[in-house]
Protein backbone atom coordinates (compact mmCIF):
# COMPACT_ATOMS: atom_id res chain seq x y z
CA UNK A 1 0.00 0.00 0.00
CA UNK A 2 1.15 3.53 -0.68
CA UNK A 3 0.69 6.26 1.65
CA UNK A 4 1.00 9.26 -0.03
CA UNK A 5 1.84 11.25 2.93
CA UNK A 6 4.76 9.08 3.48
CA UNK A 7 7.93 10.62 1.38
CA UNK A 8 10.08 8.18 -0.33
CA UNK A 9 13.06 9.67 0.66
CA UNK A 10 13.37 10.82 4.07
CA UNK A 11 16.87 11.20 4.71
CA UNK A 12 16.45 14.44 1.80
CA UNK A 13 18.33 17.40 3.21
CA UNK A 14 15.80 20.88 2.56
CA UNK A 15 16.87 23.21 0.65
CA UNK A 16 18.02 26.59 2.44
CA UNK A 17 17.85 29.61 0.97
CA UNK A 18 17.94 33.78 1.61
CA UNK A 19 14.14 34.94 1.01
CA UNK A 20 14.30 38.46 1.85
CA UNK A 21 16.40 41.21 3.24
CA UNK A 22 15.33 44.45 4.60
CA UNK A 23 18.01 46.87 6.04
CA UNK A 24 15.73 49.45 7.94
CA UNK A 25 12.65 50.05 5.93
CA UNK A 26 13.93 49.02 2.60
CA UNK A 27 14.42 45.85 1.21
CA UNK A 28 17.25 44.95 -0.07
CA UNK A 29 18.37 42.40 -3.24
CA UNK A 30 19.27 39.31 -1.98
CA UNK A 31 22.49 38.35 -3.67
CA UNK A 32 25.81 36.30 -2.45
CA UNK A 33 26.25 38.29 0.31
CA UNK A 34 24.84 41.62 2.10
CA UNK A 35 26.86 44.72 2.41
CA UNK A 36 25.70 47.35 5.34
CA UNK A 37 26.77 51.15 4.74
CA UNK A 38 28.20 52.70 8.04
CA UNK A 39 25.89 53.56 10.67
CA UNK A 40 23.61 51.01 13.49
CA UNK A 41 20.49 49.66 11.33
CA UNK A 42 18.07 46.95 11.84
CA UNK A 43 18.66 44.40 9.56
CA UNK A 44 15.62 41.48 8.93
CA UNK A 45 17.02 37.92 7.47
CA UNK A 46 14.41 36.27 6.36
CA UNK A 47 15.03 32.48 5.08
CA UNK A 48 13.57 29.89 4.20
CA UNK A 49 13.71 26.07 2.45
CA UNK A 50 12.28 23.56 0.07
CA UNK A 51 10.99 20.31 1.69
CA UNK A 52 8.42 18.97 -0.31
CA UNK A 53 7.50 16.01 1.39
CA UNK A 54 6.52 17.67 4.99
CA UNK A 55 7.25 21.23 4.84
CA UNK A 56 5.31 22.06 8.34
CA UNK A 57 7.49 19.91 9.78
CA UNK A 58 10.69 21.44 9.11
CA UNK A 59 12.57 23.70 11.56
CA UNK A 60 15.45 26.05 11.46
CA UNK A 61 18.10 27.52 13.26
CA UNK A 62 20.48 30.03 12.80
CA UNK A 63 23.55 31.90 14.00
CA UNK A 64 25.90 34.94 12.63
CA UNK A 65 29.59 34.26 13.43
CA UNK A 66 30.61 37.29 16.41
CA UNK A 67 27.07 37.86 17.56
CA UNK A 68 25.57 34.68 18.25
CA UNK A 69 27.33 32.69 20.70
CA UNK A 70 24.74 29.33 19.64
CA UNK A 71 22.60 28.71 17.23
CA UNK A 72 19.16 30.12 17.79
CA UNK A 73 15.99 28.35 17.10
CA UNK A 74 13.98 29.98 14.55
CA UNK A 75 10.77 31.11 15.27
CA UNK A 76 7.65 31.00 12.65
CA UNK A 77 8.70 33.76 10.82
CA UNK A 78 11.45 32.23 10.03
CA UNK A 79 13.06 35.82 10.19
CA UNK A 80 16.87 36.66 12.48
CA UNK A 81 16.44 40.37 13.36
CA UNK A 82 20.13 42.05 13.91
CA UNK A 83 20.82 45.65 15.05
CA UNK A 84 23.87 47.26 15.60
CA UNK A 85 26.14 44.85 13.59
CA UNK A 86 29.96 45.17 14.80
CA UNK A 87 32.36 45.96 11.89
CA UNK A 88 33.83 43.68 9.85
CA UNK A 89 32.28 40.80 7.56
CA UNK A 90 30.72 37.88 9.41
CA UNK A 91 29.09 34.56 8.56
CA UNK A 92 25.60 34.01 9.08
CA UNK A 93 24.83 30.19 8.87
CA UNK A 94 21.36 28.98 8.70
CA UNK A 95 20.39 25.39 9.25
CA UNK A 96 17.39 23.10 9.42
CA UNK A 97 16.22 19.99 9.78
CA UNK A 98 14.04 17.70 7.88
CA UNK A 99 11.28 15.65 8.31
CA UNK A 100 12.91 13.21 10.02
CA UNK A 101 14.34 15.34 13.23
CA UNK A 102 17.97 15.19 10.94
CA UNK A 103 19.50 18.34 11.39
CA UNK A 104 21.98 19.52 8.85
CA UNK A 105 25.01 19.95 9.78
CA UNK A 106 26.71 22.50 7.77
CA UNK A 107 23.12 24.35 6.34
CA UNK A 108 24.26 27.42 3.80
CA UNK A 109 26.86 30.15 4.70
CA UNK A 110 25.58 34.29 3.84
CA UNK A 111 28.09 37.15 3.96
CA UNK A 112 26.96 39.97 5.99
CA UNK A 113 29.38 43.15 6.05
CA UNK A 114 28.88 45.91 8.31
CA UNK A 115 30.97 49.31 6.68
CA UNK A 116 32.68 51.32 9.13
CA UNK A 117 32.40 55.20 9.85
CA UNK A 118 36.08 56.47 9.29
CA UNK A 119 36.28 56.62 12.87
CA UNK A 120 36.32 53.01 13.26
CA UNK A 121 38.87 52.16 10.72
CA UNK A 122 42.00 50.85 12.42
CA UNK A 123 44.11 53.14 10.39
CA UNK A 124 42.09 55.94 12.10
CA UNK A 125 42.99 54.72 15.52
CA UNK A 126 46.19 53.88 14.64
CA UNK A 127 46.58 57.57 13.72
CA UNK A 128 44.70 58.30 16.66
CA UNK A 129 47.35 57.04 19.06
CA UNK A 130 50.50 58.30 16.81
CA UNK A 131 49.12 61.57 17.42
CA UNK A 132 48.43 61.74 20.90
CA UNK A 133 51.96 59.81 21.04
CA UNK A 134 53.37 62.61 19.15
CA UNK A 135 51.27 65.31 21.26
CA UNK A 136 52.78 63.63 24.39
CA UNK A 137 56.34 63.90 22.53
CA UNK A 138 55.69 68.15 21.98
CA UNK A 139 54.62 68.54 25.60
CA UNK A 140 57.74 66.84 27.34
CA UNK A 141 59.95 69.03 24.80
CA UNK A 142 57.93 71.83 25.51
CA UNK A 143 58.69 71.49 29.21
CA UNK A 144 62.43 70.29 28.95
CA UNK A 145 62.33 73.86 27.33
CA UNK A 146 61.17 75.58 30.04
CA UNK A 147 63.36 73.60 32.70
CA UNK A 148 66.65 74.74 30.63
CA UNK A 149 65.43 78.47 29.84
CA UNK A 150 64.70 78.55 33.90
CA UNK A 151 68.09 77.35 34.44
CA UNK A 152 69.54 79.51 31.95
CA UNK A 153 67.71 82.21 33.67
CA UNK A 154 68.92 81.61 37.24
CA UNK A 155 72.42 81.12 35.94
CA UNK A 156 72.46 84.58 34.00
CA UNK A 157 70.74 86.10 37.57
CA UNK A 158 73.99 84.90 39.48
CA UNK A 159 76.58 86.08 37.06
CA UNK A 160 74.41 89.31 36.86
CA UNK A 161 74.81 89.52 40.66
CA UNK A 162 78.20 87.99 40.48
CA UNK A 163 79.10 91.10 37.98
CA UNK A 164 77.69 93.62 40.45
CA UNK A 165 79.66 92.41 43.10
CA UNK A 166 82.45 92.78 41.04
CA UNK A 167 82.11 95.75 40.12
CA UNK A 168 80.56 97.45 42.28
CA UNK A 169 83.93 96.27 44.81
CA UNK A 170 86.21 97.33 42.05
CA UNK A 171 84.41 101.18 41.54
CA UNK A 172 84.39 102.01 45.64
CA UNK A 173 86.46 99.75 47.51
CA UNK A 174 89.53 98.95 45.61
CA UNK A 175 89.77 102.74 44.47
CA UNK A 176 89.40 103.88 47.55
CA UNK A 177 92.07 101.71 49.20
CA UNK A 178 94.43 102.91 46.93
CA UNK A 179 93.54 106.21 47.90
CA UNK A 180 93.97 105.76 51.42
CA UNK A 181 97.23 104.17 50.33
CA UNK A 182 98.27 107.51 48.55
CA UNK A 183 97.78 109.83 51.71
CA UNK A 184 99.57 107.51 53.53
CA UNK A 185 102.26 107.57 51.60
CA UNK A 186 102.14 111.00 52.07
CA UNK A 187 102.45 110.85 55.43
CA UNK A 188 105.07 108.51 55.34
CA UNK A 189 106.85 110.83 53.23
CA UNK A 190 107.22 113.84 55.89
CA UNK A 191 108.76 111.50 57.98
CA UNK A 192 112.66 111.59 58.26
CA UNK A 193 114.20 108.75 57.13
CA UNK A 194 114.84 106.29 60.24
CA UNK A 195 112.79 103.42 61.80
CA UNK A 196 109.30 104.44 61.71
CA UNK A 197 109.20 105.55 57.95
CA UNK A 198 110.62 102.04 57.34
CA UNK A 199 108.09 100.14 59.32
CA UNK A 200 105.51 102.70 57.62
CA UNK A 201 106.77 102.14 53.89
CA UNK A 202 106.89 98.61 54.82
CA UNK A 203 103.38 97.94 55.74
CA UNK A 204 102.50 100.77 52.80
CA UNK A 205 104.05 97.32 50.58
CA UNK A 206 101.71 94.72 52.09
CA UNK A 207 98.51 96.86 52.08
CA UNK A 208 99.66 97.03 48.42
CA UNK A 209 100.03 93.60 47.95
CA UNK A 210 96.54 92.95 49.63
CA UNK A 211 94.94 95.28 47.84
CA UNK A 212 96.69 93.13 44.44
CA UNK A 213 95.11 90.49 45.54
CA UNK A 214 91.62 91.16 46.38
CA UNK A 215 92.01 92.95 42.89
CA UNK A 216 92.73 89.93 41.23
CA UNK A 217 89.94 87.76 43.31
CA UNK A 218 87.65 90.61 41.76
CA UNK A 219 88.64 90.33 38.42
CA UNK A 220 87.77 86.66 38.78
CA UNK A 221 84.31 87.70 39.75
CA UNK A 222 83.99 89.74 36.67
CA UNK A 223 81.94 88.49 33.59
CA UNK A 224 83.88 90.36 30.70
CA UNK A 225 87.13 88.10 31.84
CA UNK A 226 86.60 86.14 28.20
CA UNK A 227 85.20 88.13 25.44
CA UNK A 228 83.46 86.17 22.58
CA UNK A 229 84.61 83.18 21.33
CA UNK A 230 88.04 83.10 22.52
CA UNK A 231 88.48 80.43 24.95
CA UNK A 232 91.26 78.81 24.19
CA UNK A 233 93.10 82.52 23.60
CA UNK A 234 92.07 83.16 27.13
CA UNK A 235 93.24 80.14 28.60
CA UNK A 236 96.41 80.20 26.60
CA UNK A 237 97.00 83.72 27.94
CA UNK A 238 96.70 82.66 31.25
CA UNK A 239 98.69 79.62 31.37
CA UNK A 240 101.34 81.53 29.38
CA UNK A 241 101.11 84.17 32.02
CA UNK A 242 101.27 81.82 34.96
CA UNK A 243 104.68 79.99 32.93
CA UNK A 244 106.53 82.95 32.69
CA UNK A 245 105.81 84.16 36.15
CA UNK A 246 107.13 83.12 39.97
CA UNK A 247 104.01 80.53 39.90
CA UNK A 248 105.85 78.75 37.92
CA UNK A 249 109.54 77.25 39.59
CA UNK A 250 109.79 74.47 37.83
CA UNK A 251 109.61 75.81 34.66
CA UNK A 252 106.54 73.85 33.14
CA UNK A 253 106.07 74.06 29.52
CA UNK A 254 102.31 75.01 28.81
CA UNK A 255 100.37 73.99 25.72
CA UNK A 256 96.53 74.52 24.72
CA UNK A 257 95.32 72.09 21.70
CA UNK A 258 92.51 72.73 20.10
CA UNK A 259 89.82 69.83 18.13
CA UNK A 260 87.14 70.23 15.83
CA UNK A 261 86.12 73.87 14.92
CA UNK A 262 85.83 76.13 17.64
CA UNK A 263 82.32 77.41 18.42
CA UNK A 264 80.77 80.00 20.04
CA UNK A 265 79.85 79.21 23.73
CA UNK A 266 77.01 80.41 25.25
CA UNK A 267 78.02 83.77 27.09
CA UNK A 268 76.97 82.61 30.49
CA UNK A 269 78.98 79.39 30.28
CA UNK A 270 81.99 80.99 28.82
CA UNK A 271 82.46 82.52 32.33
CA UNK A 272 82.75 79.37 34.38
CA UNK A 273 83.92 77.25 31.62
CA UNK A 274 86.77 79.46 31.58
CA UNK A 275 87.30 79.73 35.47
CA UNK A 276 86.88 76.08 35.73
CA UNK A 277 90.07 75.53 33.36
CA UNK A 278 91.80 78.54 35.18
CA UNK A 279 91.47 77.09 38.46
CA UNK A 280 92.99 74.03 36.91
CA UNK A 281 95.60 75.33 35.03
CA UNK A 282 96.82 77.27 38.20
CA UNK A 283 96.55 74.34 40.63
CA UNK A 284 98.83 72.07 37.93
CA UNK A 285 100.85 75.34 37.89
CA UNK A 286 100.96 75.50 41.57
CA UNK A 287 100.67 71.68 42.91
CA UNK A 288 102.00 69.73 40.65
CA UNK A 289 105.34 70.05 40.11
CA UNK A 290 104.83 68.99 36.44
CA UNK A 291 106.98 69.70 33.13
CA UNK A 292 104.44 70.00 30.54
CA UNK A 293 101.06 71.09 31.17
CA UNK A 294 98.36 70.58 28.69
CA UNK A 295 94.90 71.83 27.74
CA UNK A 296 93.04 70.38 25.23
CA UNK A 297 89.74 71.86 24.10
CA UNK A 298 87.74 69.97 21.80
CA UNK A 299 84.61 70.95 19.93
CA UNK A 300 82.04 68.25 19.27
CA UNK A 301 79.00 68.04 17.77
CA UNK A 302 77.59 66.57 21.05
CA UNK A 303 79.40 68.31 23.60
CA UNK A 304 82.17 70.32 24.63
CA UNK A 305 85.12 68.70 26.19
CA UNK A 306 87.70 70.40 28.09
CA UNK A 307 91.19 68.68 29.36
CA UNK A 308 93.85 69.49 31.54
CA UNK A 309 96.36 67.48 31.71
CA UNK A 310 99.94 67.34 34.05
CA UNK A 311 102.84 65.42 34.44
CA UNK A 312 103.59 66.27 37.89
CA UNK A 313 103.16 64.39 41.02
CA UNK A 314 99.32 63.91 41.31
CA UNK A 315 97.34 64.03 44.04
CA UNK A 316 97.36 62.37 47.09
CA UNK A 317 94.40 59.65 47.00
CA UNK A 318 93.18 60.98 50.41
CA UNK A 319 92.50 64.51 49.28
CA UNK A 320 90.83 63.15 46.18
CA UNK A 321 88.47 61.32 48.55
CA UNK A 322 88.11 64.14 50.38
CA UNK A 323 86.77 65.78 47.64
CA UNK A 324 89.75 68.91 48.01
CA UNK A 325 90.97 70.09 50.82
CA UNK A 326 89.27 73.55 51.61
CA UNK A 327 90.63 76.28 49.68
CA UNK A 328 93.60 73.72 48.13
CA UNK A 329 92.32 72.79 45.15
CA UNK A 330 89.05 74.13 44.68
CA UNK A 331 87.68 70.82 43.92
CA UNK A 332 84.46 71.43 44.89
CA UNK A 333 83.60 74.85 43.68
CA UNK A 334 84.79 72.85 40.20
CA UNK A 335 82.34 70.28 40.40
CA UNK A 336 79.09 72.42 41.86
CA UNK A 337 79.94 74.62 38.89
CA UNK A 338 80.26 72.29 36.50
CA UNK A 339 76.66 70.22 37.83
CA UNK A 340 75.64 74.37 37.73
CA UNK A 341 75.90 74.32 33.92
CA UNK A 342 74.52 70.87 32.94
CA UNK A 343 77.69 69.25 32.88
CA UNK A 344 80.16 66.94 34.23
CA UNK A 345 84.14 66.94 35.92
CA UNK A 346 85.89 64.57 36.28
CA UNK A 347 89.17 63.95 38.12
CA UNK A 348 92.13 61.28 37.53
CA UNK A 349 95.17 61.34 39.21
CA UNK A 350 97.79 58.91 41.19
CA UNK A 351 100.63 60.21 43.32
CA UNK A 352 103.57 60.37 40.38
CA UNK A 353 101.83 60.23 37.43
CA UNK A 354 100.05 63.00 36.85
CA UNK A 355 96.54 64.66 36.93
CA UNK A 356 93.95 65.11 34.25
CA UNK A 357 90.77 66.94 34.69
CA UNK A 358 87.67 66.38 32.51
CA UNK A 359 85.10 68.91 31.73
CA UNK A 360 82.47 67.88 29.64
CA UNK A 361 79.35 70.00 28.69
CA UNK A 362 76.38 68.85 26.75
CA UNK A 363 76.30 70.67 22.93
CA UNK A 364 72.60 72.07 23.88
CA UNK A 365 73.73 73.53 26.90
CA UNK A 366 77.64 74.77 26.06
CA UNK A 367 76.89 75.84 22.22
CA UNK A 368 75.05 79.33 20.91
CA UNK A 369 73.36 77.70 18.68
CA UNK A 370 73.57 73.96 18.15
CA UNK A 371 74.20 72.22 15.32
CA UNK A 372 71.84 71.46 12.55
CA UNK A 373 70.88 67.78 13.21
CA UNK A 374 72.64 64.72 11.43
CA UNK A 375 69.86 61.41 11.50
CA UNK A 376 71.20 58.84 13.48
CA UNK A 377 71.97 56.57 10.63
CA UNK A 378 74.26 59.67 8.99
CA UNK A 379 75.91 59.94 12.49
CA UNK A 380 76.60 56.16 12.86
CA UNK A 381 77.66 55.56 9.36
CA UNK A 382 80.18 58.53 9.41
CA UNK A 383 81.43 57.27 12.74
CA UNK A 384 82.09 53.95 11.01
CA UNK A 385 83.75 55.28 8.52
CA UNK A 386 86.10 57.35 10.56
CA UNK A 387 86.45 53.87 12.56
CA UNK A 388 87.33 52.06 9.37
CA UNK A 389 90.19 54.76 8.40
CA UNK A 390 91.86 54.78 12.03
CA UNK B 1 104.83 125.51 28.49
CA UNK B 2 108.45 126.48 29.91
CA UNK B 3 107.29 124.71 33.31
CA UNK B 4 110.51 124.04 34.07
CA UNK B 5 111.26 127.39 36.35
CA UNK B 6 108.45 126.60 38.64
CA UNK B 7 107.33 123.59 40.35
CA UNK B 8 105.52 120.78 37.88
CA UNK B 9 101.86 121.50 37.56
CA UNK B 10 99.91 118.59 37.82
CA UNK B 11 95.76 118.12 37.10
CA UNK B 12 94.92 114.39 38.44
CA UNK B 13 91.51 112.85 36.50
CA UNK B 14 89.84 110.42 38.58
CA UNK B 15 86.05 109.63 39.06
CA UNK B 16 87.19 108.34 42.84
CA UNK B 17 87.33 111.43 45.22
CA UNK B 18 89.44 109.20 47.94
CA UNK B 19 92.00 108.56 45.15
CA UNK B 20 92.31 112.16 44.05
CA UNK B 21 92.26 113.29 47.68
CA UNK B 22 95.74 110.63 47.46
CA UNK B 23 97.31 112.02 44.66
CA UNK B 24 96.46 115.12 46.17
CA UNK B 25 98.52 114.31 49.49
CA UNK B 26 100.78 112.38 47.69
CA UNK B 27 102.08 115.43 45.61
CA UNK B 28 101.55 118.10 48.04
CA UNK B 29 104.95 117.20 49.68
CA UNK B 30 106.52 117.48 47.60
CA UNK B 31 108.34 121.12 46.52
CA UNK B 32 108.99 120.91 43.09
CA UNK B 33 104.92 119.75 42.51
CA UNK B 34 101.36 121.16 42.52
CA UNK B 35 98.02 120.42 42.05
CA UNK B 36 96.36 122.91 40.18
CA UNK B 37 93.53 120.72 39.06
CA UNK B 38 91.43 117.63 39.16
CA UNK B 39 88.17 116.46 37.39
CA UNK B 40 86.31 113.27 38.00
CA UNK B 41 85.25 112.27 34.29
CA UNK B 42 86.53 113.31 30.61
CA UNK B 43 84.31 116.17 30.10
CA UNK B 44 85.70 118.15 32.86
CA UNK B 45 89.25 117.37 32.25
CA UNK B 46 88.98 118.96 28.83
CA UNK B 47 87.74 121.54 30.54
CA UNK B 48 90.42 121.88 33.24
CA UNK B 49 92.91 121.23 30.06
CA UNK B 50 91.90 124.01 28.73
CA UNK B 51 91.85 126.39 31.60
CA UNK B 52 95.12 125.64 33.99
CA UNK B 53 97.25 123.87 30.70
CA UNK B 54 99.18 121.45 32.89
CA UNK B 55 102.53 120.20 32.36
CA UNK B 56 101.63 116.57 33.31
CA UNK B 57 97.86 115.15 33.67
CA UNK B 58 97.32 112.24 35.28
CA UNK B 59 94.46 110.10 33.93
CA UNK B 60 92.43 107.07 34.69
CA UNK B 61 90.63 105.15 32.28
CA UNK B 62 87.30 103.91 33.54
CA UNK B 63 85.20 106.57 34.05
CA UNK B 64 81.58 107.48 33.65
CA UNK B 65 80.44 109.87 30.93
CA UNK B 66 83.50 110.22 28.91
CA UNK B 67 86.65 107.87 29.21
CA UNK B 68 89.82 108.67 29.82
CA UNK B 69 90.87 107.40 26.34
CA UNK B 70 88.45 110.00 24.74
CA UNK B 71 89.81 112.50 26.95
CA UNK B 72 92.48 111.96 26.16
CA UNK B 73 92.46 111.76 22.13
CA UNK B 74 90.72 115.22 22.52
CA UNK B 75 93.04 117.10 24.55
CA UNK B 76 95.60 115.90 22.07
CA UNK B 77 94.02 116.97 19.41
CA UNK B 78 94.00 120.59 20.72
CA UNK B 79 97.17 120.68 22.52
CA UNK B 80 99.60 117.83 20.93
CA UNK B 81 102.75 118.32 23.45
CA UNK B 82 99.85 117.73 26.70
CA UNK B 83 101.83 115.35 28.72
CA UNK B 84 99.58 112.38 29.91
CA UNK B 85 100.23 109.22 32.36
CA UNK B 86 97.49 107.00 32.35
CA UNK B 87 96.39 105.26 35.27
CA UNK B 88 94.62 101.85 35.50
CA UNK B 89 94.09 99.12 37.87
CA UNK B 90 94.42 96.18 35.84
CA UNK B 91 97.33 94.38 34.56
CA UNK B 92 96.77 93.83 30.88
CA UNK B 93 94.24 96.01 29.97
CA UNK B 94 93.76 96.31 26.55
CA UNK B 95 92.75 100.17 26.59
CA UNK B 96 96.07 100.77 28.38
CA UNK B 97 97.68 99.74 24.93
CA UNK B 98 95.38 102.07 22.65
CA UNK B 99 96.07 104.86 25.33
CA UNK B 100 100.15 104.56 24.67
CA UNK B 101 98.99 104.29 20.89
CA UNK B 102 97.12 107.51 21.68
CA UNK B 103 100.16 108.76 23.02
CA UNK B 104 100.31 108.59 26.99
CA UNK B 105 103.70 109.05 28.10
CA UNK B 106 103.60 106.83 30.85
CA UNK B 107 101.29 104.40 32.38
CA UNK B 108 100.74 103.17 36.24
CA UNK B 109 99.01 100.36 37.72
CA UNK B 110 97.10 102.24 40.83
CA UNK B 111 98.84 99.45 43.48
CA UNK B 112 102.18 100.83 42.77
CA UNK B 113 101.19 104.76 42.61
CA UNK B 114 102.33 104.87 46.15
CA UNK B 115 106.10 104.16 45.03
CA UNK B 116 106.11 104.95 41.51
CA UNK B 117 104.20 108.49 41.12
CA UNK B 118 106.16 111.29 41.99
CA UNK B 119 109.38 109.36 40.08
CA UNK B 120 107.22 109.31 36.90
CA UNK B 121 105.83 112.53 37.05
CA UNK B 122 109.17 113.86 37.16
CA UNK B 123 110.32 111.76 34.21
CA UNK B 124 107.67 112.29 31.99
CA UNK B 125 107.90 116.12 33.22
CA UNK B 126 111.41 115.67 31.93
CA UNK B 127 110.51 114.39 28.44
CA UNK B 128 110.65 110.85 29.34
CA UNK B 129 108.12 108.61 27.58
CA UNK B 130 108.37 105.24 30.38
CA UNK B 131 105.64 102.74 31.34
CA UNK B 132 107.04 103.13 34.71
CA UNK B 133 110.40 104.35 36.43
CA UNK B 134 112.47 101.56 35.57
CA UNK B 135 110.59 99.84 33.17
CA UNK B 136 111.54 99.49 29.69
CA UNK B 137 111.02 102.32 26.83
CA UNK B 138 110.95 99.65 24.36
CA UNK B 139 107.31 99.36 24.56
CA UNK B 140 106.65 103.14 24.24
CA UNK B 141 108.57 102.99 21.19
CA UNK B 142 107.07 99.80 19.75
CA UNK B 143 103.10 100.90 20.19
CA UNK B 144 104.19 104.43 18.08
CA UNK B 145 105.60 102.19 15.16
CA UNK B 146 102.71 100.64 14.20
CA UNK B 147 99.82 98.44 15.75
CA UNK B 148 99.89 96.46 17.80
CA UNK B 149 99.64 92.92 17.89
CA UNK B 150 98.33 90.26 20.53
CA UNK B 151 102.20 88.85 20.58
CA UNK B 152 103.77 92.13 21.31
CA UNK B 153 100.85 92.50 23.94
CA UNK B 154 101.61 89.79 25.51
CA UNK B 155 105.33 90.85 25.98
CA UNK B 156 104.20 93.71 27.76
CA UNK B 157 102.61 92.08 30.39
CA UNK B 158 105.54 90.28 30.61
CA UNK B 159 107.60 93.58 30.80
CA UNK B 160 105.49 94.72 33.41
CA UNK B 161 105.71 91.73 35.38
CA UNK B 162 109.26 92.10 35.90
CA UNK B 163 108.97 95.67 36.98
Amino acid sequence: MLEPSTPPHRSQKPAIYMEKIVVGKTPQPVGHELVVPPGSHHIELHFDAIELTSPERVRFQYRLDDVDREWLDADAAVTAVYTGLPVGTHEFHVRACNADGVWDRIGIVYKITQQPYFYQTTWFRLSCVAAFLALLSALYRLRLRQVAQQFNMRLEERVNERTRIARDLHDTLLQSFHGLLLRFQAATNLLSPGEARQRFEGAIDQAAQAITEGRDAVQGLRSSTVVRNDLPQAINALGKELASGETNPNGAEFYVEVEGTSRDLRPILRDEVYRIAGEAVRNAFKHAHAQKIEVEIRYDDRRLRLRVRDDGKGIDPKVLRKDGQPGHYGLRGMRERAKLMGGKLALWSELDSGTELELSIPASRAYETSVRRRSWLVERLARKDTKAKS
Amino acid sequence: MSAEAGPIRILSVDDHPVLRHGIAALVAGQSDMSLVAAASNGREAIQQFRAHHPDVTLMDLQMPEMSGLDAMNAIRGEFPEARMIVLTTYTGDVQVLRAIKAGARAYLLKNSLHKELLETIRGVHAGKKALSPEASYQIAEHSTDDALTPAKSVSCVDLRREC
